[in-house]
């Protein structure tokens, strides 16, 4: 099927339509009450709800941004690690075939357990302290960025490596083609990797409320108990707005790597 | 004079399963000369390109520049379109391969591109050229390397008849002109006669030389003339075409 070009401006434009299009139906499930009013909040109870959690004489509970730091402060940390601990254990296990054949098995099989099964586990083992949130978000996206990083390295072209070889290429440029090759699973598992953290971040704090009272997850399980519906909302938003701010800074580092060994 | 690269008694072979793809490979070939690769598909002739340029190791024999053994060479592979990276420029690819800055390689290249009267830019990435551009880049990458030893598997294969004829007289040239040895993996009889001064014809067994001063154009075109007569039992084998048209010369 032939496809014609579609110009920047016109994909923009269709993008805003989805947005409008999506805006338009909440609106319309929240007045005609589609669904039950303590399930759909409408967007103006939303953006009201937004005001007052930012505000300055907001309560202790509704100190958003607070909560919102503490989730993405969790998130961010154990992200860090997960991404040099995996890259690390990738590099080990994709170059060197024996580990990779021992490692394998047991890869796969942490990988299909849900991080939330464990958390209770690491609770306990921590003194449910804070370090439990983040050794969970580790189990979680560890074997993300291994498995990301170690297909990248079994799909590293051999043409383009053994170019380098034939043509003498020192350890520096040897390295500066490995990264080049690598550079695309390094970002795919980035992004992978953080939008997990924060999913588990957010669940586990839903599950056991961190010891500082702090966390996304907490606020959104208690605004829910208590049908405050609209600042439930504003956890959804938040969650996805630090998804995509961090998503936009994994590609802006894509790109200036990029440019940089360029 | 003593020969720029010197092969004794090479033999390779593929582990698993295990092959032997060529054995007692010996030559010399001196500065500023063109030694070409002839024979027919699978007879090992790529596979003596990747030993020589350290790729594959051989099972036994020696291959030496000057003496010592081979450290870098200028290479054009057979899949040139999988060596460049993608999200590089075509002369950021070159000034990686070369261990060279981009000013550098950019002198070095454009003084190659003038010597093959090629007009290809250096500054788009690879996804927006042809095959063709791509097989004259890595040409020029080739060219723009250190190495005395450049080799080159089927470095014609993608260009049109006009990129032929140029690159093969201009790189003819680079290498008689910076006393380079130049070893080219051929198909076109043609091609072989234009550029090489030998050539190495790569049948199952024996391995001969056969030089190619001698040869004419005209003589190429009449054996070529001859060949494809449906009149004239003329149906030799690879080896025997390609003494024929090249003038048979002494075996190693």
């Amino acid at each position: 099927m032939k496809t014609r070009p579609i110009s920047r401006p016109f994909i923009f434009l269709l993008w805003l339509s989805g947005f409008v299009l999506l805006f338009a139906l909440w609106n319309a499930a929240a007045a005609f009450h589609w669904v039950g009013k303590s399930v759909v909040a409408s967007p103006s109870e939303v953006w009201q709800q937004t005001i007052l959690a930012f505000s300055r004489d907001a309560t202790t509970d509704d100190k958003f941004h607070l909560h919102l730091l503490a989730t993405v402060k969790r998130a961010l940390i154990g992200w860090s690690l997960s991404v040099a601990v995996g890259v690390a254990f990738a590099l080990v296990t994709g170059i060197g075939q024996f580990v990779r054949f021992v490692s394998e098995p047991a890869l796969e099989l942490f990988r299909a357990i849900p991080p939330v099964l464990v958390f209770p586990l690491f609770l306990v083992a921590y003194n449910q302290g804070d370090q439990a949130y983040i050794v969970t978000i580790v189990f979680g996206c560890v074997p993300i960025m291994i498995l990301t990083i170690s297909s990248g390295i079994a799909r590293v072209n051999p043409t383009r490596m053994e170019m380098l070889a034939a043509f003498g290429a020192g350890p520096a440029a040897t390295i500066k083609g490995f990264v080049l090759e690598l550079a695309p699973s390094f970002v795919l598992g980035s992004r992978l990797c953080f939008s997990t953290a924060l999913i588990v971040a957010i669940v586990i704090e839903t599950v056991q409320s961190p010891p500082s009272g702090w966390g996304l997850g907490n606020l959104a399980r208690d605004a829910l108990t208590d049908f405050r519906t609209p600042l439930v909302y504003v956890c959804f938003l938040a969650a996805g707005l630090v998804g995509f701010i961090v998503n936009m800074f994994l590609s802006l580092i894509e790109n200036r790597l990029r440019g940089k060994l360029a | 004079m003593a020969p720029l690269l010197s092969v004794r008694g090479l033999q390779a072979e593929f582990a698993n399963p295990r092959k032997l793809v060529f054995q007692g490979v010996s030559f010399d070939v001196a500065a500023g000369e063109v030694l070409g690769i002839l024979g027919p598909n699978g007879s090992g002739k790529s596979t003596l390109i990747r030993v020589l340029a350290g790729l594959m190791k051989p099972s036994s024999g020696l291959a030496t520049v000057q003496g010592t053994n081979i450290g870098r060479v200028g290479l054009v592979p057979q899949n040139f379109q999988e060596s460049f990276f993608p999200s590089c420029s075509l002369i950021t690819n070159l000034a990686i391969a070369n261990g060279l800055t981009r000013k550098e390689t950019k002198s070095r290249a454009e003084k190659a591109l003038s010597t093959l009267r090629l007009s290809l830019s250096l500054d788009v990435r690879p996804g927006s050229c042809s095959g063709g551009m791509l097989q004259q880049a890595a040409i020029i990458r080739a060219l723009c390397s250190s190495s005395s030893l450049i080799l080159a598997d089927e470095p014609f294969s993608a260009l049109d008849a006009s990129a032929v004829l140029s690159v093969r007289y201009g790189i003819r040239s680079i290498v008689r002109n910076e006393g380079k040895v130049l070893l080219i993996v051929l198909h076109s009889l043609e091609d072989a006669v234009s550029i090489c001064d030998r050539v190495l014809v790569v049948p199952p067994a024996p391995y001969c030389i056969v030089p190619t001063p001698g040869c004419s154009q005209a003589d190429f075109i009449e054996n070529e003339r001859a060949r494809n007569d449906p009149e004239l039992e003329f149906v030799p084998s690879f080896s025997e075409l390609a003494k024929v048209v090249l003038m048979e010369g002494p075996s190693l």
